[in-house]
């Protein structure tokens, strides 16, 4: 027989494909809609020189601007199946070695952030919800509600002048030190300490959304009869708070993360420019100001296709989950 | 011993248990009978100290609120658990006492197998020497269910298992609220033997509409009315000797919903309609149902005439509530037809589930109106024909009744109320899935009543699926046993030896 996560994945995956299409065709025509020629916004500078008919459409061939609309599309997927992104003029380099190099430090800061802020916002949320109005929910609450309320760039901001200017004990910025270490555990050291400013800033944005599902869930399940059932079995302490409380947030939360994730990859976006980390939102960030549209619409095709990935993992794995009731 | 003084217990402003004072010794059980919402329940939970709220200072008035307070005082050996701590109550709860409640769906952890449920009960209170298959095996659990999740157990299988852990850890003190309810007569047996088995050494309080439970396991018995201890004593003097007109009351109804005569008693010989097929019915061809590869039913066909009964019986597990929502729709039919049979040939079926529990078949936040006006756009019937309905079911249809939340009903208005809806949609038959288990003896007989009138008025087929042989004798044309998945028909209907 076939595992029902099977079947939940394949039911979900012709949407995605549809969804990626679309997109993919939604980057290749916003572009081409702006008002303007890319070529010549390009070479817009004091110093042009005037171009030769001739090399001005070479350049055009270069940018995927040749021939009419359908040609252009057949070329640029083609290119895409292929997995060849574009050439970034102003990197000076293909869009996906960029890419290649950028999107390990981003799942670096998200793989690090994701247990973090999903264990605190389930634990505090737990303890919370078990008795709403008692001592712990109050100040609990109170600290989540205040960080709620501060949007993720000042966090980081402050993060920053805290613990990087302030009290420096931990370095303000990029992912590594200038002259990387060749000691391989020193150099996974200094990683580690460079990430754990972004972490925390990433973490600490996400933490109030987990803290407060996993709160009104906890209030819902505390009146719930078999948890009061156990507790009539004297189940209690940690394995109430994990078997009885936390397996029931399990779906719950893999659900939020699967909306949450869209708000991730946004979030990382500021804090990679906060502390200038060279990930993902940082090159994306970049590419907006060099108006480098190649490099632009291969990032984001690339995240798209990594969100739409995860979340598809993650929707099959709740759907199953939820058959238990 | 329990000893209860003068426990008073608020919800809000609205007193649930006024001046409660009782006494159980070791070696007693005491059974508390008396009417759904009389604050039984409350009581179970107050002395398993599981209610959240505060202690009213001496003269202290409860305030509105949507907490509990309580004053009085409750012991459970030398603990006072109405002062005690959280870690002393932790301490006492599935150690020295133990707690059985009523089998409802959400009994047990769904993210936890019936072993893992056993084991962990062991482990939580250091039994490691004990082995968790054994303890199944006492408390009448078959192998094919340890690795089950609760939602793929029947409501008889999980008060098994909430009856083995409870008395997993022999506790000095048990309570019980409604401990067979959900059972069959052979597992009730098993259940009441384990009951009985030790109790000289325990503190036993049986909490239960069941007056005939209540006579087998009770030493004395208390019945609470409206939160109030009216009459307690021995179960001879309480049961056989009533002096307040309430406990009277509450026995008539027991022998009369026990003697009750079937309605054609003059039916010997059976029904030749219920075989020959013919005429206008609910038709079941061949039905086969498998679950996770098992197969649960197999080859059931019966057919039920418009305005008659089939009641099928069947222990717990035996695919009662599966049949039930193959009939209703709410399961795809694998295998097999079911379909109406009319003049013109087949047609699809129109059918109603009434559901055992009738307050989770309503939204808690609808008032009375809003969940017939929702059946009633639903069927594309107009608004006048709400009072109708009401008073088809013998319910009150002044506003004042209409406003009322269904969280608030009791359970027999609210399956009267499920039933009024269930008519709404003005459905060929009536699929019920044991619309009386949850019920007391008064509320029981009413709901019977009102399902017989409708059956023969509205010429209805009805397929009634229970446990309580009194009633499928009291409204069935036809009774069937359902048996490892088989329907196996008596030809002529049972009769009550009795009447």
């Amino acid at each position: 027989m076939v595992p029902p996560i099977i079947l939940n994945m394949l039911s979900g995956l012709g949407i995605r494909l549809l969804v990626f299409a679309l997109l993919v065709l939604l980057v290749f025509f916003l572009p081409r809609m702006l008002p303007g020629d890319p070529v010549e916004v390009f070479l817009a500078s004091d110093l042009s020189r005037n171009l030769t008919g001739a090399e001005s459409a070479e350049l055009r061939a270069q940018f995927g601007l040749a021939g009419d609309w359908p040609q252009q599309l057949g070329v640029y997927l083609w290119d895409l199946i292929r997995g060849d992104l574009g050439y970034s003029v102003p990197h000076a380099a293909p869009v996906s070695e960029l890419l290649k190099a950028s999107i390990p430090w981003t799942l670096l800061l998200i793989t690090c952030a994701a247990p973090i802020f999903l264990l605190a916002g389930a634990a505090g949320g737990i303890e919370a919800g078990k008795a709403p109005g008692a001592f712990f929910d109050r100040i609990a609450t109170g600290a989540v509600t205040v960080v709620a309320s501060i949007p993720p760039f000042t966090s980081a901001v402050l993060l920053l002048l805290a613990f990087g200017i302030v009290w420096p004990v931990l370095p303000s910025g990029g992912s590594e030190p200038l002259f990387p270490s060749s000691n391989p555990i020193q150099r996974d050291f200094d990683i580690a300490r460079h990430a754990v400013l972004p972490v925390l800033a990433l973490s600490l944005h996400e933490i109030s959304r987990f803290y407060f599902l996993a709160r009104g869930e906890a209030i819902t399940l505390s009146q719930r009869p078999f948890i009061l059932n156990a507790c009539g079995r004297g189940i209690k302490g940690w394995r109430l708070r994990t078997a009885y409380y936390g397996r029931s947030l399990f779906p719950v939360f893999l659900a939020r993360m699967s909306d949450a994730l869209t708000g991730l990859f946004g979030a990382v976006l500021f804090v990679e420019i906060v502390f200038s980390y060279p990930g993902t939102g940082h090159l994306i960030y970049n590419a907006i100001l060099d108006r480098d549209y190649v490099l632009l619409q291969g990032a984001v095709i690339v995240m798209a296709g990594l969100v739409l990935l995860l979340n598809w993992v993650i929707d099959a794995v709740a759907t199953s989950l939820a058959r238990r009731g | 011993m329990i000893r209860v003084e003068q426990l008073n217990l608020y919800y809000g402003r609205q007193s649930l248990l006024e001046d409660v004072s009782f006494e159980i010794h070791k070696g007693q059980t005491l059974a508390v009978i008396g009417e759904p919402g009389g604050g039984k329940t409350s009581l179970a939970r107050s002395l398993m100290g599981l209610i959240q709220g505060r202690r009213l200072a001496e003269d202290e008035q409860p305030l509105a609120s949507s907490h509990f307070s309580w004053n009085g005082e409750a012991w459970l050996g030398d603990m006072n658990v109405l002062r005690s701590s959280r870690a002393q109550l932790q301490g006492m709860r599935g150690c020295s006492a133990g707690l059985i409640v009523q089998a409802l769906s959400d009994a047990l952890n769904p993210h936890l197998t019936v072993l893992q449920h056993v084991q962990e009960m062991l482990q939580a209170h250091g039994l490691y020497e004990r082995d968790a298959l054994e303890e199944c095996a006492r408390g009448n659990i078959p192998e094919r269910l340890l690795h089950r999740y609760p939602s793929a157990l029947s409501g008889g299988e999980i008060q098994r298992v909430l009856t083995v852990l409870a008395l997993a850890n022999s506790p000095e003190f048990l309570i019980m609220d409604e401990p067979t309810a959900a059972l069959d007569s052979f597992n009730r047996e098993i259940a009441i033997r384990s009951f009985q088995a030790g109790s000289e050494d325990r503190c036993q309080m049986l909490i239960t509409h069941d007056i005939e439970l209540a006579r087998r396991l009770a030493s004395h018995v208390a019945v609470l009315r409206k939160g109030r201890l009216t009459e307690i004593g021995t179960a001879e003097e309480v049961l056989d000797r009533p002096r307040s007109i309430y406990t009277q009351q509450l026995l008539k109804l027991r022998r009369n919903a026990h003697n009750s005569a079937p309605i054609l008693a003059s039916g010997e010989g059976g029904y030749p309609e219920l075989e020959a097929r013919s005429g206008h019915g609910l038709t079941l061809d061949k039905l086969h149902h498998s679950f996770d590869g098992r197969a649960l039913l197999s080859n059931i066909s019966a057919f039920v005439p418009a305005g008659r009964c089939l009641a099928i019986l069947g222990g717990s597990g035996s695919g009662k509530t599966t049949l039930a929502r193959l009939l209703s729709g709410y399961e795809t039919v694998q295998d097999g037809f079911v379909y109406w049979q009319n003049e013109e040939g087949r047609a699809k079926s129109v059918v109603a589930l009434i559901p055992q529990h009738p307050h989770r078949a309503m939204a808690c936040h609808f008032t009375v109106y809003e969940v017939l006006k929702e059946a009633l756009m639903l069927s594309g019937g107009d608004q006048s024909e709400l009072t109708r309905l009401l008073e088809r079911v013998g319910l009150p249809t002044d506003s004042d009744f209409l406003r009322r939340k269904t969280r608030k009903l009791s359970g027999g208005e609210a399956q009267r109320l499920v039933i009024a809806r269930a008519l709404a949609t003005r459905p060929q038959c009536l699929v019920a899935d044991e619309p009386t288990s949850a019920l007391d003896m008064q509320a029981r007989s009413q709901v019977l009543e009102i399902l017989r009138s409708v059956m023969r008025n509205k010429k209805m087929a009805l397929v009634l699926f229970t446990h309580d042989h009194a009633a499928a004798r009291s409204l069935a044309d036809k009774v069937c046993h359902l048996e490892q998945g088989e329907l196996i028909c008596s030809q002529a209907p049972q009769t009550n030896a009795a009447s």
